[in-house]
């Protein structure tokens, strides 16, 4: 059922204008349905946490806000421009929106700062010097601004996502997706990646992030959608969705992973 | 029995000039081969059918013609057609179109071991597709095309020996004519094989350096992409 996930929280900001809105969106993976009737809307600022049980179409999800993933049937609008074959249009959403991912997929043939100077250069015309200074302050900002030289693999798993990270910010996104950010880094490296999602989130950034992070839902989400096979169940405010989720099929999902 | 090198000797000139056209002949249709490969490869994993097809027809008459077949063609049967080559000029587009087409398929399975990933993030960053294929995806392909495409030179240079079957000047041409004048046979063609072998030792030594200059450029050989 969809429940409150078109109505915007009461905590919002009078200024927060939508930035993505999803309408009856349907997704097929040949005949099979991966996405059936999901409806999303995203405020400006808001911060939305998307989780639930692997395969239940939470990474298409986000995946077709930027078009990695093609819909078939409903509406997509970014940021006012809606989603279509139009190339012209997928450009320009992808230029507003930022990507993490699960895998970090940094470009492993160029340096840190390459990888951070490629899309700004290329895609907004911006000069090397410029692109570099920009590429700098995100990098102090991911807190690794002595490692601009080296090359992916000479770093860690939460130094390489908190690179992609700062690859993404320099091209000045809107809207921020994370894919898992944490799934595949060591314990003790979730953090640092976490801590910078949370800065990110505390200056105002839209986010929408896949994570099983349920602590950093809990502090930072606005609002957390559940997800199961390829429906939004349940979507609330962080509070009524772990205190008190109304759907059956979230309060076993959220039993089975805050049990440990 | 007694070996007669002297004649060969005697006969250096031929031997020289053979070595000359297979030297020349390979080293301009295994450069023209990778750039058909390239060209080819981008056509072939297109999702445009009208540019896929026609790329999938090429691969598949190329690998399964003989050579000789298709130098055959180009030399007896287009002169009906009105278009005269010369055997040399022959030799380079038979052996470019030949090597090209293996070339396209080394260079996709190429694509197609870049993690999907490295197409995600480039497009997620708004990349142009033939920005990015020139400045992350290709730039990755060389440690899995290295060997494959060096074993691909390779042929080449040693079926350009077809090409002595319509009197193209090159090695094996060259042994026929030493033989015919000398009759020796054993000396002659044994002289030969050493030569290719040599050829082929120096260019696999020169690629080997090649790629480890590579290697330590862009570290790829430390890959830790999952």
């Amino acid at each position: 059922m969809q429940t409150t996930q078109t109505i915007s929280q009461s905590s919002a900001p009078s200024t927060q204008r939508t930035i993505v809105e999803i309408r009856h969106m349907n997704k097929w993976y040949d005949e099979f349905q991966v996405l059936t009737d999901i409806n999303l809307t995203v405020q400006s600022g808001e911060r939305i946490v998307i989780c639930g049980p692997s395969g239940s179409g939470k990474s298409t999800l986000i995946r077709c806000i930027n078009r990695l993933e093609e819909h078939q049937e409903g509406d997509i609008i970014v940021d006012g421009i809606p989603l279509t074959e139009d190339v012209k249009n997928i450009d320009q959403i992808r230029s507003e929106v930022g990507m993490c991912f699960q895998q970090f997929n940094l470009f492993p043939h160029l340096t840190v700062m390459e990888n951070c100077l490629l899309a700004p250069m290329s895609v907004r015309n911006t000069s090397r010097k410029e692109a570099e200074s920009l590429a700098q302050h995100y990098l102090e900002k991911v807190k690794i601004p002595d490692q601009a030289s080296k090359y992916p693999s000479q770093l860690s798993g939460g130094q390489q996502q908190r690179v992609a990270i700062a690859r993404a910010l320099c091209m000045k996104p809107r809207i921020m997706l994370f894919d898992e950010p944490t799934s595949a880094l060591d314990p003790e490296m979730i953090n640092e990646v976490l801590e910078i999602m949370e800065e990110l989130a505390a200056e105002g950034m839209t986010m929408i992030c896949v994570t099983h992070e349920m602590g950093f839902a809990r502090k930072v989400a606005d609002r957390v959608v559940f997800m199961d096979q390829g429906k939004i169940v349940e979507s609330a405010a962080p509070e009524a969705f772990f205190c008190n989720p109304q759907n059956e099929r979230t309060r076993k999902f959220l039993r089975q992973i805050l049990q440990h | 029995m007694t070996f007669d090198f002297g004649a060969i000797w005697e006969n250096r000139d031929i031997l020289i000039n053979g070595v000359f056209n297979t030297l020349l002949i390979s080293f301009i249709a295994i450069p023209i081969g990778i750039f058909i490969g390239v060209v080819v490869c981008l056509l072939r994993i297109s999702k445009r059918r009208l540019l896929r097809w026609p790329a999938i027809v090429y691969i598949e008459l190329m690998r399964n013609i003989p050579l000789l077949i298709l130098i055959f063609m180009m030399f007896y049967a287009l002169p009906f057609y009105g278009i005269r080559l010369s055997g040399l000029t022959t030799g380079f587009i038979c052996l470019s179109i030949y090597g090209g087409a293996y070339f396209a398929e080394v260079f996709r399975g190429g694509v197609e071991a870049v993690s999907k990933g490295q197409f995600d993030a480039a497009n997620a960053l708004g990349l142009k597709y033939g920005f990015y294929m020139r400045r992350v995806i290709f730039p990755q392909l060389y440690t899995y095309v290295f060997p494959p495409g060096t074993n691909i030179a390779l042929t080449m240079i040693k079926e350009s020996s077809l090409l002595s079957m319509i009197t193209v000047a090159e090695l094996t041409y060259a042994a026929h004519d030493i033989n015919g004048r000398t009759f020796t046979p054993v000396e002659t063609f044994a002289t030969i094989a050493v030569i290719y072998w040599v050829i082929c030792t120096l260019f696999l030594k020169l690629t080997q350096i090649l790629q480890s200059r590579v290697d330590t450029d862009d570290i790829s050989n430390s890959m830790t992409i999952r």
